[in-house]
């Protein structure tokens, strides 16, 4: 059976999935309704029209599932047996391959096509090629969920591009199930929530900027996306606050959007965010405190005895490079701040101060010196550059009690015009009404040529990129704007990383003094 | 008396002929205004104090005189409010900022 092998090697690596067995949805009184996508073709055939069948469940069981035949002619009939769970996952559609030729892995990474309604298929030649039918299945997995209330929607290994993604806003739509308790008097359990928890599984597709609607989908609160090919996160991602896992490993994401610290426990609900296998920034130097950690840290007990053998470390170093040990001393004075410094280790939770919940913590440690940009985003001369090239490290100053660290030999002060320049307020005020494309056109017809003009709407192109619209928002004091004149690396602490944030603002003004002032 | 008063305001006048008057220091926040009225320059305009604008008409001028003293007042505060900017001068007062440098 060389099959079975090839579809366990494929499905090897389970994301983790809520148990949809516990979803209510069989003990219905009445009859699910028939859709396209219930049970497979053939059991809802006459002969057994009666008998009851499962919606499809995305996310269901099937990679515990080890008999790959399984799905070959499995009635689905049987409503509680693994095999139905198994068909509910894989039903409703063409096969790439039909069963009998199919010896291909592809059949599996692209596993359903959408069948149209009213069509005679032949599956043998029914080739899934078009991107629209990517997206069409989306759409009905996103009906098919609602209508049964799934919470839970695997979309691993599809092939999927970010256009794919849109009918997934659909999902803000998701209500729990009402529970029914027939003839008893209800209990306890009947009487909860209607908030739905989602879940959803994008790994190991081919999404690089994602969707607008997907920041639309406010109860989703698992989002994976390991393995894809992100090298930026929309800020948008700040809407999800009700967010709670983000798995955005294997991606190429160089830092993260300062959006993402307010979402970032114990802030936020934000508890675990997984960062493995992306190419971050790191602070300059970053090595050594690792090293350091290893030696001994973790294992002296108390604080005060971290905090002796921390100043017996740093009396030991000359002033060549220090940046392990001014990390970890800002490390603990931050942790001192907040929480009982017993309680701490470096790679643990911490408890904080008054409370008996354990908590990730999320400490600030330095940033980069700031990039200063004008009107038309070039960089102001003198001003520092942000690090960007592969492998490139960052230059952080950290400012401690006794002193701040890591500050450049020379420090470019922040421009003192502060006020919004006409131009920037003429160009915001152009593509609140106009696209870049309309006011490139009216320009055009004016027959004036403006150099500045052409960057800003050059920049608002790029925005919607990232953002899917000309604007930005300050991750200072919230406007709107095109052109950010100044950004800066923020690195935090979050067990057991240095997350480098990045951090863009609408005006020099939004730089604050911490950051501005040497 | 009479003297202060020359100095204290410059004119600025608009292509179609509509004159504005504007304290001194605050056209010369505008880069090419301030250029034009500095003596080193030995531009006509500065020993008139008066600068004709070729290009802007008065409508948009007006716009930009009140831009000017929107820029003066708010040169020192921290948290500046946007100025209104009606969108259909935007497209001739962008022409008229990039020009005037502001
Ligand atoms: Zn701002």
């Amino acid at each position: 059976m060389p099959r079975v092998k090839e579809l366990n090697r494929i499905r090897s690596s389970p994301p983790i999935m809520m148990d949809s067995a516990d979803a209510p949805s069989s003990p219905a009184s009445s009859e699910p309704a028939v859709f396209s996508s219930d049970g497979p073709m053939e059991s809802a055939g006459i002969d057994n029209y009666q008998a009851p069948r499962m919606k499809r469940k995305f996310g269901g069981a099937w990679w515990d599932k080890r008999d790959g035949s399984a799905h070959h002619n499995d009635s689905g009939r049987d409503a509680t047996s693994k095999k139905t769970k198994l068909k509910r996952n894989i039903d409703s559609g063409v096969w790439m391959h039909s069963d009998d030729t199919d010896n291909d892995a592809i059949a599996y990474s692209l596993p359903i096509a959408p069948n149209p309604p009213s069509e005679e298929h032949d599956y043998e030649s029914d080739k899934y090629d078009s991107s629209q039918s990517l997206e069409n299945f989306v759409h009905d997995m996103v009906d098919d969920g609602l209508a049964c209330h799934s919470e839970s929607y695997d979309l691993t290994d599809l092939g999927l591009v970010d256009k794919d993604l849109s009918p997934l806003g659909g999902l803000s739509a998701l209500i729990k199930p009402p529970l029914d308790p027939g003839s008893r008097v209800p209990g306890k359990e009947y009487y909860r929530s209607m908030l739905p928890q989602i879940l959803l599984n994008l790994s190991k597709n081919s999404l690089s900027r994602l969707t607008p609607s997907l920041f639309t989908i406010e109860h989703l609160t698992t989002l994976m996306l390991p393995n894809n090919d992100i090298k930026e996160l929309p800020p948008q991602i700040g809407r999800l606050t009700n967010l709670t896992l983000l798995d955005v490993c294997n991606n190429r994401l160089r830092s993260l959007p300062y959006d993402i610290i307010k979402m970032l426990t114990p802030r936020g609900k934000l508890e675990r965010l997984s960062l493995m296998g992306n190419d971050l920034f790191e602070m300059a130097s970053l090595h050594r405190i690792i090293t350091l950690d290893s030696e001994s840290l973790l294992h002296t007990t108390t604080f005060e005895r971290r905090k002796a053998y921390l100043d017996s470390y740093r009396t030991g170093l000359l002033e060549g490079d220090s940046a392990a040990a001014v990390c970890l001393t800002k490390y603990l004075e931050e942790v001192e701040k907040v929480c009982d410094p017993d309680q701490v280790s470096l790679y643990s939770k911490i408890s904080i101060a008054g409370t008996k919940e354990t908590q990730t913590p999320l400490f600030h440690i330095g940033n980069t010196a700031p990039t200063y940009y004008d009107d038309a985003g070039r960089r102001l001369r003198g001003s520092p550059r942000q690090p960007t090239g592969d492998g490139c490290t960052a230059d952080v100053i950290v400012k401690m009690k006794d002193g701040t660290w890591g500050s450049p030999s020379s420090w470019f002060s922040r421009p003192g015009m502060l006020v919004p320049s006409l131009f920037s307020l003429c160009g915001k005020t152009a593509l609140e009404h106009l696209s870049t494309l309309e006011t490139r056109a009216m320009m055009a017809r004016s027959g004036v040529e403006l150099f500045n003009l052409d960057r800003f709407l050059d920049i608002a192109d790029d925005n919607h990129e990232l953002v899917f619209g000309p604007f930005r928002n300050c991750h200072q004091c919230g406007k709107k704007y095109v052109v950010a004149r100044a950004e800066w690396l923020e690195f935090w602490y979050r067990p057991v990383n240095f997350v480098p944030f990045r951090v863009e603002v609408c005006s020099w003004a939004c730089v604050p003094d911490e950051v501005a002032l040497e | 008396m009479a003297t202060i008063n020359l100095t204290e305001f410059v004119t600025l006048e608009s292509s179609d002929g509509f004159e504005f008057k504007v304290l001194r220091s605050a056209a010369c926040l505008a880069g090419t205004i301030k250029k034009a009225l500095d003596p080193s320059y030995g531009f006509r305009e500065e020993s008139e104090g008066r600068i004709k604008l070729a290009t802007i008409n008065g409508v948009t001028l007006e716009k930009v005189c009140e831009y000017l003293y929107y820029h003066q007042k708010h040169a020192e505060a921290k948290d500046v409010p946007d100025m209104e900017i009606p969108p259909e001068l935007c497209l001739e007062l962008l022409i008229a900022a990039d020009y005037l440098d502001i």
